[in-house]
């Protein structure tokens, strides 16, 4: 086994909701905040293992879906690739619609180009608000490449929701 | 706060005056209880400028004043940056960021103010003076109007609630008056505004508009175009209402992030319809699992739209104008991390509906948070 599902099955081993870590309420006090959730600086804040915590809140059935999603849009601050394989195993999942748009917009925040690749593929998935989300994330990710691929897909995109965002996207990369 | 508020003092702040004299108001429309007041338009230097006076005549017996100046475009930010009241005392000016009796915060569009805030600083008689700040590449000339609310509040009110559905799951306006976790929420809603003696009365409506482009409704850090244009389609059949629009959730799509809640100001365009402050947008995803707190959320955005701050700003940075709402001071951050938790506020805010992150159990509003609420135009 790798050294990266190792740490992915030892991260879930020890985050079960049943095993929440000490910070847990502090870091559900940062993902509950009404309007703006805390900054990387906030989460830094807290000290170590905090990534561990946040996938673990991540994964928590018990806790509210929005929550969830900012417990993933957190974990942008950690990149490492127990949190990448983390990230994609979410994108990727059958789950809460808002889980793998967070995930899409984690991945491009924390691994920039390199995330490229790994968000392509969500852009033709059945979801209308996934796509939206995967090409605001690409948008976020200042490199031609992405802005081709942004380009080329527009021209076989159905929905008009995820055009507008394509050009809306790629008008501010215009800007810039 | 507002996520368009940017606490950064504009450059050429010094380096501009006020500009002709205000007309001090040409009455446009009136009732019993509201008077709609037009101020004029108002010359600014596309530089950033300020408005100069605009004066609100105020008569005798007015409970509340929600004056605006709009129409600076989406990509600017303004705020009122000296308010001075019938008796010539400057009770805020924004170089100081007096914030003991009255408060202004940075919107794009539509900058609003509402007084009174808190009770130390009563509407009284007479000429108000706004002057507002509006910054770079605006268009030229801003256009400033006033709703004063006529009639007196009593201790208990009551206050039209449209709520909107958008594009939620097995939710609508036809479906939500029976559907019992959607009930769930607004019975939080409501027993947490009931400590305030605000009742809301509901009207269910489906969203007529783009309900794909709506469903999530994206936002950047500097563009909250697609909040605003939202918040533009409220049509209440009554002005004095509070339009929800629930969706599934607010984006914000340079951090990815979930926004719970947001209100248009704050303050909200109080019994003004159409415009990009008229109203609240929810994040309403997790009413079938966690309805409570969609009605938490509710509760709170809703106390911003009516004029109410945070008790305590995460940072400390802040306290809200009102003299009766606990305050934590930043000797509780035990954990010396920068951020007041909930745990370390327990009974000095924490427990308020206005405290900065939602918590578990029912929040309250004190006495005097009801009675600045109670005086909104909105009300009733
Ligand atoms: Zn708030």
């Amino acid at each position: 086994m790798s050294r990266v599902i190792w740490a992915i099955v030892a991260a879930t081993l020890c985050t079960s909701p049943a095993m929440a870590g000490e910070n847990r309420d502090a870091v559900l006090d940062l993902l509950n905040a009404f309007e703006l959730p805390g900054s990387e600086t906030d989460f830094k804040a807290l000290g170590e293992g905090i990534d561990t915590e946040l996938m673990a809140i991540a994964e928590d059935a018990t806790v509210p879906t929005s929550r969830r999603g900012r417990a993933v849009s957190a974990l942008q601050f950690y990149p490492n690739n127990v949190v990448q394989e983390f990230l994609v195993g979410h994108l990727a999942a059958a789950d809460k619609s808002l889980i793998r748009r967070k995930a899409a917009y984690s991945l491009a925040a924390g691994w920039g180009e390199a995330s490229i690749v790994l968000l392509q593929s969500s852009l033709v998935d059945e979801d209308v608000q996934l796509r939206i989300a995967v090409v605001n994330a690409l948008g976020n990710v200042d490199a031609d490449l992405a802005r081709k691929l942004l380009t080329e897909h527009k021209r076989v995109e159905t929905e008009d929701a995820v055009k507008t965002a394509i050009e809306t996207v790629l008008a501010k990369a215009v800007k810039k | 706060m507002a996520a368009t508020s940017i606490w950064l003092l504009p450059a050429v702040l010094l380096a501009c005056g006020a500009d002709e004299g205000a007309d001090s108001g040409i009455e446009t429309a009136s009732s019993d209880e509201l008077s709609i007041v037009d101020l004029g338009s108002y010359s600014v230097n596309d530089t950033g400028d300020f408005t100069g006076d605009v004066n609100v005549e105020v008569p005798a017996g007015a409970s509340s004043v929600m004056a605006y100046c709009s129409g600076y475009g989406y990509a600017q930010l303004g705020k009122v940056w000296y308010l001075t009241t019938p008796d010539g005392t400057k009770v805020y000016d924004g170089d100081i960021g007096d914030e003991t009796k009255w408060r202004s915060d940075w919107n794009d569009d539509m900058a609003t103010a509402l007084v009174p805030m808190t009770p130390k600083l009563a509407l009284t008689d007479g000429t108000w003076t706004f002057n507002w700040w509006i910054g770079a590449n605006n268009p030229g000339s801003v256009d400033c109007k006033a709703v004063i609310r006529l009639d007196e509040p009593t201790d208990t009110a009551n206050i039209a609630v449209d709520l909107v559905f958008v594009g939620l799951d097995g939710l609508d306006a036809t479906t939500a008056a029976a559907d019992p976790n959607f009930q769930a929420a607004l019975a939080q809603f409501e027993v947490e505004w009931s400590s305030a003696g605000l009742t809301p009365q509901y009207n269910y409506v489906d969203f007529a508009g783009d309900v794909a482009k709506y469903t999530v409704v994206d936002v950047t850090d500097d563009d909250f175009s697609e909040f605003n244009s939202l918040l533009r389609t409220a049509n209440p059949a009554n002005d004095r209402t509070l339009t929800f629009f629930l969706v599934q959730e607010i984006s914000n799509s340079t951090s990815g992030t979930t926004t719970l809640g947001k209100s248009g100001g704050p303050p909200g365009a109080a019994a003004v319809s159409g415009t990009s402050k008229s109203g609240v947008v929810v994040s309403a995803i997790d009413y079938d699992s966690a309805p409570e707190d969609v009605g938490k959320i509710m509760a709170h955005e809703g106390g911003h739209f009516l004029g109410l701050w945070h008790t305590t700003e995460a940072d400390g940075s802040h306290n809200d104008p009102i003299g009766d709402t606990p305050e934590c001071p930043m000797s509780a951050d035990a954990n010396a991390n920068g951020t007041l938790n909930s745990a370390e506020c327990a009974g000095q805010g924490a427990e308020n509906v206005m405290w900065w992150t939602l918590t578990s159990g029912t929040a309250t509003l004190t006495s005097d948070q009801g009675w600045v609420i109670r005086r909104s135009p909105a009300a009733n």
